[in-house]
């Protein structure tokens, strides 16, 4: 991922967070949670994106390690 | 916040169709091509009847749960933490309806339009645009003007490239294993599985069986129009060099020579594709949108789309490294993950819907029998689901036809076409029943809920 546009996401990721801050009062409890779960995801992945080799995403282990398997299964049939 | 949108049959079955319409295009096509080859036309007929499967099981919940979407009804039948277990592995599968899409797209912009722009920034503008869309109306509507078109532009596609056909390309039509043409429809079944997220928008169809009937449509419009661009694509192409490109339609279009001025005919194409893209990553956007709120008491969903934006756009970016990533995934992994969701789900769920109908006293068909609609609606539907297993006994009959003579296969293409077209004009006139003898009865009241 480019790095200026790691910023740029950083950045953009502090302005929504201060917005949702500002505006949960108004939220029932359980959205609040909800949406700061999910700001809290967001974050860690930006940080782990930071560590080069770090594969976190489940679509790619399964591509890795299912899609080839599947692929020698039709070639041999 | 649902239960006020205005969705109509017409707008179900062109949603549908231009959600599996587009699903296909970026990474599909060409897994298919390499496994089915000369015989991947026929990548259509399982998938179908898998489709329509999905919709009678939407059609049961819609009768049994009025008024509840599929979040709210696993949350109802399975309870807090089971139903809430079950709702994050639908939620996760969503996501990752909306990653291979949104990525797969950023790709293919890339690779067609913008080759010079960063893919963060294709992909940024992308999930920008698809955080405006917040309701499933403005969606249908904006659907209303580009699934037509695409369709169109598809039909005008197949018209304009007429002087590049070459029927021997096909030949030997039937070469290919049974298992390699069951493993061509087997690959297709994911993206006909995206019919199940229809089912979180459940409470805005307020008649289940025009919802059904809807979506049979929809799904009748894409197996008809898709497996003519397939046939367009092999006897064009030739399954060989189709199977080794990246954007297989896309180079179809490229092929369009028409005159000498009217060579850049994809340029008009793309600006017809791109919406029909993003309305199919919308209206994913809008389940997964759906999806969360109901874990939050399905009340507002406006909250959730800024963070759910950002979410999607870090993931996005960090799955699927190389573009042959989502053909990969697409083609060999993508079906399987869906099956092992959906099949359990689906039949667990057409289990509990039966129950609840029986248990309310709710198991008569919302048709009186006996009066000219449901004989003619009766008709319809046994005529467009023979028609459908037809083409599936005419593909395996014309396969042992091979085995014993070559001469007889060779109409197999043909047969199945046309039983493909009565399919979808039998679905349709199924629709339009169902529609006046609601509008006759009085009992279609659109934006209102019950």
């Amino acid at each position: 991922m480019d790095k200026l546009f790691q910023i740029v996401f950083g950045c953009a990721l502090l302005i929504m967070f201060f917005r949702y801050h500002q505006k949960k009062k108004r939220w029932d409890p359980s959205q609040r949670r909800i949406v700061g779960l999910i700001y809290l995801l967001t974050l860690l992945i930006l940080i782990a994106s930071l560590f080069p080799n770090v594969q976190l995403m489940p679509v790619n282990y399964i591509n890795d390690y299912f899609s080839p398997q599947m692929m020698m299964w039709v070639k041999q049939s | 916040m649902l239960q006020r949108h205005v969705i109509n049959h017409r707008q179900v079955a062109w949603l549908v169709g231009g959600v599996l319409m587009t699903g296909g295009m970026i990474g599909l096509y060409q897994s298919v091509v390499r496994v089915s080859r000369v015989d991947a036309w026929s990548f259509q007929i399982i998938p179908i009847i898998y489709a329509v499967l999905i919709a009678y099981v939407l059609f049961e919940l819609g009768h049994a749960f009025p008024g509840k979407n599929l979040f709210e009804i696993l949350f109802l039948v399975c309870g807090k933490w089971v139903g809430g277990f079950i709702n994050l592995i639908l939620l996760l599968y969503i996501w990752m309806i909306l990653v291979i899409d949104v990525k797969g797209l950023s790709y293919f912009i890339q690779a067609s339009l913008l080759p010079q722009t960063p893919l963060e920034v294709i992909l940024l503008v992308f999930v920008l645009l698809m955080m405006s869309y917040s309701t499933l109306e403005v969606t249908a509507r904006v659907n209303e003007i580009f699934f037509p078109m695409n369709v169109i532009s598809s039909f005008l596609m197949l018209c304009l490239l007429i002087n590049e056909y070459d029927a021997q390309r096909l030949d030997p039509i039937l070469s290919t294993s049974l298992k390699g043409i069951f493993f061509g429809n087997y690959m297709t079944m994911g993206m006909f599985g995206d019919v199940l997220f229809f089912g979180a928008f459940l409470p805005v169809f307020i008649q289940p069986r025009l919802f059904f009937a809807g979506i049979k449509h929809g799904v009748m419009i894409v197996g008809f129009t898709t497996s003519l661009v397939m046939l367009a694509l092999l006897t064009v192409m030739g399954h060989i060099i189709a199977s080794r490109l990246n954007y297989p339609v896309l180079a179809l279009v490229q092929q369009i020579h028409v005159t000498d001025f009217l060579d850049r005919v994809d340029i008009f194409l793309l600006s017809i594709w791109f919406p029909s893209f993003a309305i199919k990553v919308i209206v994913a956007f809008l389940a997964l949108l759906t999806g969360i709120g109901s874990f939050a008491g399905g009340t507002q969903h406006k909250p959730f789309i800024p963070s759910l934006g950002l979410f999607l756009i870090i993931t996005a970016l960090l799955s699927f490294p190389q573009v042959e990533d989502v053909e990969r995934f697409v083609g060999y992994s993508f079906t399987s993950v869906v099956l092992i969701i959906q099949v359990p789900l689906l039949l667990f769920l057409w289990i509990r819907a039966r129950i609840e109908r029986r248990r309310t006293g709710n198991i008569k068909s919302d048709f009186p029998p006996g009066t000219r609609y449901s004989q003619f609606y009766g008709t319809m539907e046994w005529t467009s689901n023979l028609s459908i297993l037809g083409c599936l006994l005419t593909v395996l009959v014309g396969k042992w036809c091979f085995e014993q003579s070559m001469v007889v296969s060779q109409y197999v293409a043909v047969i199945v076409m046309v039983l493909l077209a009565i399919a979808l004009v039998t679905s349709y006139l199924q629709m339009q029943t169902v529609n006046r003898y609601l509008h006759k009865t009085g009992r279609k009241k659109f934006g209102t809920h019950t």
